[in-house]
Formats: structure tokens, sequence, C-alpha cells
């Protein structure tokens, strides 16, 4: 699943439990939100960490064409 | 051997006496040709021109603007001065007497060829611009004065410079050869640049054949002839006139650097959106897990609530119902009570009475009355029938016995 993907099933499990769900529903619902959560928080820091990357690079290409 | 030593000074003012002496020279109308015009400060300077001759004018005045070519009469003086030993010719007045041949002309070639619309290049400037060729006289300080304007750029385009004529009969044609042979493919930009002149000197730029060359070259073009009031139909025909050589180079220079601007511009906004993109996403991905609980707590607090609720309810019930239950039992007790008071008391009475009856019936109140118990043989006699003479009696008193013989007895009946 991509990580849209599972943005989108975060907002299902959301508006799911704005609706009717009993309170053992609830909590099954909450603890899958959880581990979707988890993979897409990891998912960022591997992107923020190439994000660097490329930052650095163009900051880099920058720098060398202003000398 | 000359025979006379003049000094400078002497034959300089003897040239100045000559002139201001020739009445002829004073006071005349001279007519020619505007080659040359131009105010400055509170002066005017003119050249006019007739054939080849160019005669020097000045006023020590300003003068309304007449156009280069315009056919004018001036009235003034012959001076020689022996500071710059120059002649010229000085003027109180000037009056238009039309158009000169070579204005007229110009000005019929102006407007056909606007008309063509050759005066709309179908060119725009390069957003960048890294190489230029550079159409200018080898000799002049121009390609000096481009290079040092652009050297301050961070991009520096490369100049191929192609050294042409820029004045002279053979000038439009050199200069509309190498435009029309330019190769396309290796240039962002033709530039075709000389210094300041007069009309004759700039007159090239004011060929047909060079507007139709720069308008035909291929390539966007930037005229940069003459001075800043300089006004040729290769600026006309350029997609960029720039007043001066070192104008056009800093246009030049303008653009790269904003090229390079916007680029920094693109870099900084990619950033940005990066960042925004990145954040955008951290958020919701935290945004749903945080509303999730939010919902799962609200849920879990309503069940406490509605819990506590009940308990409260049964609590409140149950407290209730025991009370009611004390009041029955406290109702009952009292019922029991009484019950069993009323009975005690039926008891007591009943005692009291039974006591009553006893003490009415007390032998010993009897015998206290002084009645006797009268028995024989421990049997108790009540009549007189039951004993005879003689016999035995015990006579119980109150306070003692005593045993007494009958001696006779008497029937209440007789």
């Amino acid at each position: 699943m991509g990580f849209e993907d599972k943005l989108s099933k975060l907002k299902e499990i959301s508006d799911k439990l704005d609706g009717k769900v009993s309170l053992n529903e609830g909590l099954e619902l909450f603890q899958s939100s959880l581990g979707l959560t988890k993979e897409c928080l990891e998912e960022l820091n591997d992107i923020k960490g190439k994000i660097n990357v490329i930052k650095a690079e163009m900051d880099k290409l920058l720098g060398e064409s202003e000398e | 051997m000359p025979s006379r030593v003049l000094t400078v000074s002497s034959l300089c003012n003897y040239i100045k006496n000559v002139f201001e002496d020739e009445l002829i020279l004073h006071d005349v109308s001279l007519m020619g040709e505007i080659f040359e015009f131009k105010v400055s400060g509170y002066k005017t300077f003119i050249t006019l021109k007739e054939e080849s001759s160019l005669m020097p004018c000045l006023r020590f005045a300003t003068t309304e603007n007449f156009e280069v070519g315009a056919n004018v009469i001036l009235f003034g003086s012959v001076s020689y001065s022996p500071k710059t030993t120059k002649v010229s010719f000085i003027f109180k007045s000037i009056k238009l007497t039309g158009e000169g041949n070579y204005a007229k002309q110009l000005k019929e070639l102006k407007d056909r060829l606007n008309l063509e619309g050759l005066f709309v290049s179908p060119y725009k400037l390069p957003s960048l611009i890294k190489k230029v060729a550079v159409l200018t006289s080898a000799e002049g300080a121009v390609i000096h004065d481009i290079s040092s304007v652009l050297n301050g750029n961070a991009f520096m385009p490369e100049l191929d410079v192609y050294s042409v004529k820029v004045q002279g009969e053979d000038a439009p044609n050199e200069i509309a050869q190498i435009l029309k042979n330019i190769n396309v493919k290796l240039y962002d930009v033709v530039l075709i640049a000389r210094g300041g002149g007069g009309a004759e000197d700039l007159k090239a730029f004011n060929s047909e054949v060079v507007a139709r060359a720069v308008y035909d070259c291929g390539l966007p073009s930037i005229s940069a002839v003459g001075h800043e009031t300089d006004y040729t139909l290769c600026d006309f025909c350029a997609t960029f006139r720039a007043g001066t050589p070192s104008i056009a180079a800093r246009k030049i220079s303008d653009i790269n650097s904003s090229a390079y601007n916007l680029m920094c511009n693109y870099i900084v906004n990619i950033k940005n959106n990066i960042n925004r993109l990145f954040n955008s996403a951290k958020n919701m991905t935290t945004f749903y897990l945080q509303k999730s609980l939010a919902v799962l707590e609200r849920s879990t607090s309503k069940s406490r609530e509605r819990l506590n609720f009940y308990s409260d309810m049964m609590y409140n019930n149950l407290t209730l119902k025991i009370e009611n239950k004390k009041v029955m039992i406290a109702g009952a007790e009292k019922k029991v009570a009484d019950k069993i008071f009323l009975q005690a008391k039926e008891k007591e009475n009943d005692f009291m009475q039974t006591v009553a009856i006893l003490e009415r019936t007390n032998p010993l109140k009897l015998l206290k009355s002084g009645y006797a118990h009268i028995s024989k043989e421990n049997k108790p006699i009540n009549s007189i029938k039951s004993v005879k003479k003689g016999d035995m009696l015990d006579i119980v008193l109150l306070d003692g016995s005593i045993k007494a013989e009958i001696e006779s007895k008497n029937s209440f009946k007789e």
C-alpha cells in the first residue's frame, strides 16, 4: 500500500469512528490506525532524509554557480 | 629662409582680425542641411552640411529641436577662436526652409519599411543568453565597453566578434552579408554595435540593406548604434534597441541575472513546496490518529458516564428501597409493639381482675373478719350435717388454731 493509500485508510478509520461503533470495535479500529500511522511516519522519515540529500545537492550547485 | 618670424599668438590674432574685419562674414545668413544637432546647457551646437563641406555653428542660447537632415538658414557671423583654432558660425537665429534630400529619403524609407512590418521583430530576446554574435568595428572601444560591463556578471555569455566596417560606402553591404550568413544555431542573440557619430557616420545603419538584413537575420537582435539620442533604421528593425553598446551589454547582463534569480526563486519555491508537502503529509498522518484517539476517548468517557449514571441510579433506587423497607419495618415494629402492649394490658387487666377476685375470696380476709376455717380430720366442714356431737374439730383462726369439741349443733332451717 502506498503512502496516499495508507492516509486514505486512516481517514476511513477516522470517519468510521465518528459514526456508531461499539467500544470494542472502536478500540480495534484505533489500534489498526496506530499501526498505519507508524508506517506512514516511517515512510515520511525516509522521504525527509532523501529530501535533505537533494536540498544539499541543490545548495551545492547554487554555491558553485555563484563562484 | 622665411624673412619674417611670427609668434603663434600673433598669427592667431591676425587670422582673428581678418575674420573680424571681413564684413561679408558678419550678419549673414548661412544655408545648409543639418548634419548634427545638439543642445548642451544653454548652448546649441549645429553642424551644417552642403555637399561634402561642413560648418560647425554655435548659438549661446537654447534652440528648438531640429531634425538631422533638415534644411535651415542660420543668421549670424563667422568667428575664429585663437584658443581652439576653430572657425565657427555664431548664429542668433535659425529658420527651417525644408527637409534635406537625405532626410526626406530616409523618412520615406522608414515609412515604407514600417508599412511592410519590419519594425515588429518576429523574435523575442531569450530568457538566457549564452552566446552572442557581436558585429562591430574591431578598432573602436565598443567591444571593450561591452566586455567590461559583461565581465561583472556571474553568467557572462560567450562573445563572438565579427569585425565589420561601421561607416563608409562598403559598410552596409558588409554588415548585411555577415547578418545573412550568420549561423543561427550557434548564437542566442546578434548584437549590432557602433559608437557615437554624426548622421554621416551612422548612415550605414540607416540603409535599407542593413535594415532588412537585421529583420531577416533569423535571430533575436539588439541594436546599439550611436548615442542614446540617435535612432537608426537598424534600431527600429531590431528586437531590442539599446541607446549605447554599454546599455546593450547591461541588458544582456540583466537578462542572465534575471534568469539566475528566477532559477533561485524556483529552487526556493521547490524547497518550500517540498517542505509544505512533507509537513502537510505529516500533519495529516498524525491528525487522523489524534482524531481517532479523541473519538475513542470521547466514546470511552461517554460509556463511563453511562455506567456511572446507571450505577448511581441503581444505588439511589436501592437506597430508596432500603429506606422504604426501614420505614416499613419501623411501622411493623410499632404495630407489633402496640399489639404486644395491648396484649400485655389485657393480661394485666385479667390479672388484676383475678387478683381482685382472689382478694375478694381470700380466706384470710374471711378469717380477719371473724370467720374461721373448720375442718375435721383435715376435711373442711361447711355443713352441720357433716358433724355430730362430740366430734373434735380443728378451727383455724387468723392467728392460730383451736381444737374444739362439738357440744351441740343448730340448723338455721328450724
